[in-house]
């Protein structure tokens, strides 16, 4: 590593960073304080009314998903947020070798005594911290918003069974509200997995956009393509989740290997799952990808991505400006 | 002398256009060699595949016994290029650009570079993306001179200069032949080749078509004269070297290929009026090759 070209490449990150890190820190707090506004137990009817169809659209149990751990987990699924991470993924990204040809650097900096290799792997690796960097802003901004804020509960006036450690809710009486503190209900550590998850992703994303980047002199063409890669993606994502029809078109969507609830409710049931490959159910039938699973499925596509953005970048011509 | 600087049969084919075909060149150690020929002709091609920008379709090129593509990093430590186009980093200062470029390069010295951009009278603190191209042009000379390599490589450091910079560059390129370094320079502007070169090559489409040493080329004479009666024929010792040619019967019309004391001795015995000497110079050497093509600068 060459400490002026990573000085150099700090601070080309460093303005899209804060102004994105701002951004998703300051909205995972938001989104938090948002699910401490709305009660819970409000939900549970609706549940029942909605149509099984419905189910399609998330891998986990509705009951779940409506609990205060459900909702906040949910936070990793606001496609404002993902698409903050995909923003810096793709806009460093794609700058590492076509943005630097199209500005007309990339003959003056090559011209000097660095490797092609140097050049390559510094803006990426400063990337990549990058999205490290985000992921923790936003758990930092999650944990901040359970700490922070209070739930409003109605609960049921219960007797207590004498000598036996139950209590039987009166629910023929009128439900009293009380207020606790939001990290009764949550414990924030159960958000590591689903932002491993994220990181992975935006992992992904980084090698895909650097690999276009690789192949191509322009700038703005290589933004193109990877945001349409992006868009496509989350289409193909929606269309297989809403008809059973084309449900197979999920294996070729990326976000496919994107489930942070679904990461986060395995965590809540047994902290290890995160090192399952593979879901098994109770009867040793395969369900679905572990938390592992997807994630090494995102690991090793950007691995390659990158391998072969690093051998193209090594060998190609570099353009006149 | 020593070739630093040796391609090979260099040739290098873009999907139906040959950019460079089959070039051979040496450069020798402490030479300026001066590239010439109009756009298209192949000197950008020529230095990029010196510098690995570019990788050969066939030949070699080699600097200081090393591949130019092969063993691009150690080629690079031994050599400074300036773009024909250069561009910089705009979202830095001009001092910040020196500053990146200086510790980028173990043997670069910000100190000689802030002595080069108060030389060219350099503002270094704008933001470069508020320079004018001959600004940028200038910084990017700060960077080139304020290493030292064996080999410099510019490619038309003078393009976007007024009169004086393009003066003060020149004489750096100069104080660069001095110090020991060999310069390989491509231009437009004829008289900053004639005055600093020790020896031009002239490309036409991709092909090297004419080298030319400029110790030969300043030897070299044309005397043009009117005739006023029967001229005596040429010794036989210059019959050989020397061509006259007869415009009708009034002009006599020749070119000295080196010595020009041999010739003067049968002049002074001639009929001849208006007799009028000039040295050869680039300008003629070049359109020979380029004619029909004429994008050069005579300054």
């Amino acid at each position: 590593m060459n400490i002026a070209l990573i000085k150099k490449s700090l601070t080309e990150t460093s303005i899209l960073f804060v102004a994105i890190a701002i951004g998703a820190f300051a909205f995972a707090w938001f989104r938090v304080w948002v699910v401490s506004e709305l009660d819970t137990t409000r939900f549970q009817q609706i549940i029942e009314l909605l149509p099984d169809d419905w189910r399609n659209f998330t891998t986990v149990d509705f009951e779940w998903l409506v609990s205060y751990l459900g909702r906040t987990a949910l936070t990793l699924d606001e496609p404002f947020l993902i698409m903050l991470v995909a923003i810096f993924a793709i806009v460093r990204g794609t700058d590492v070798v076509s943005g630097e040809i199209s500005r007309g650097t990339m003959e003056m900096l090559l011209s000097q005594p660095v490797s092609r290799r140097q050049v390559f792997w510094t803006p990426v690796v400063i990337t990549l911290i990058g999205v490290l960097l985000l992921c923790v802003l936003i758990w930092l901004g999650m944990w901040l918003g359970v700490s922070t804020t209070s739930i409003k509960e109605s609960v049921y006036p219960a007797i207590r069974v004498p000598l036996m450690d139950y209590q039987i809710p009166l629910s023929f009486l009128k439900p009293k509200s009380v207020t606790l503190p939001m990290a009764e209900r949550v414990d924030s550590i159960y958000f590591i997995p689903g932002l491993v998850n994220l990181f992975f992703m935006g992992f992904f994303l980084v090698a895909v956009a650097t690999m276009v980047s690789s192949f191509d002199r322009f700038r703005w063409r290589t933004l193109g393509i990877a945001i349409g890669f992006y868009m496509v993606s989350a289409m193909i994502k929606i269309l297989a989740m809403a008809s059973s029809f084309f449900s197979w078109l999920s294996y070729v969507s990326f976000f496919t290997c994107y489930e942070p609830e679904s990461v986060i409710q395995q965590a809540e049931l047994n902290w290890n799952s995160q090192w399952h490959l593979i879901r098994y159910g109770t009867e040793g039938d395969w369900i679905d990808l572990g938390p592992l699973g997807y994630n090494m499925i995102f690991f090793g596509l950007g691995c390659i991505a990158l391998l072969i953005a690093a051998t193209k970048f090594q060998r190609r011509d570099i353009p006149a400006p | 002398m020593t070739a630093l600087v040796a391609t090979d049969s260099l040739t290098k084919i873009y999907p139906g256009v040959t950019a460079l075909d089959r070039c051979t060149v040496q450069v020798c150690t402490g030479d300026v060699f001066g590239l010439l020929g109009p756009n298209g002709a192949g000197k950008t091609t020529l230095l990029r595949l010196l510098l690995g920008f570019l990788r050969p379709t066939s030949g070699t090129a080699q600097i200081a016994n090393l591949d130019c593509y092969k063993d691009r990093v150690a080629v690079h430590r031994e050599l400074v290029y300036l773009p024909g186009d250069a561009r910089l980093f705009r979202t830095m200062r001009g001092r910040q650009v020196l500053k990146f470029f200086t510790q980028i390069r173990a043997s670069a010295s910000m100190q000689q570079a802030l002595s080069v951009a108060e030389r060219l009278e350099l503002d270094l603190s704008r933001w470069v993306g508020f320079m004018s191209t001959g600004m940028r042009q200038k910084l990017a000379l700060c960077v080139c001179f304020s290493a030292l390599t064996p080999l410099i490589i510019l490619d038309e450091p003078t393009a976007n200069l007024d009169p004086n910079v393009r003066g003060e560059v020149m004489k750096m390129v100069g104080e660069a032949k001095q110090r020991g370094s060999t310069v390989i320079f491509s231009s437009h502007v004829l008289s900053e080749v004639e005055e600093t070169c020790d020896e031009v090559v002239i490309l036409r489409e991709g092909r090297l078509v004419h080298t030319q040493s400029m110790h030969q080329l300043n030897r070299q004479h044309r005397i043009r004269a009117k005739i006023r009666g029967q001229i005596t024929a040429l010794p036989d010792s210059l019959r050989e070297i020397i061509e006259i040619r007869e415009n009708g019967s009034e002009e006599l019309y020749l070119e000295t290929p080196g010595e020009l004391s041999p010739i003067l001795k049968w002049l002074a015995d001639q009929p001849l009026d208006d007799v009028m000497i000039q040295p050869i110079g680039l300008r003629a050497v070049y359109d020979r090759f380029h004619s029909d093509v004429s994008e050069i600068e005579e300054v």
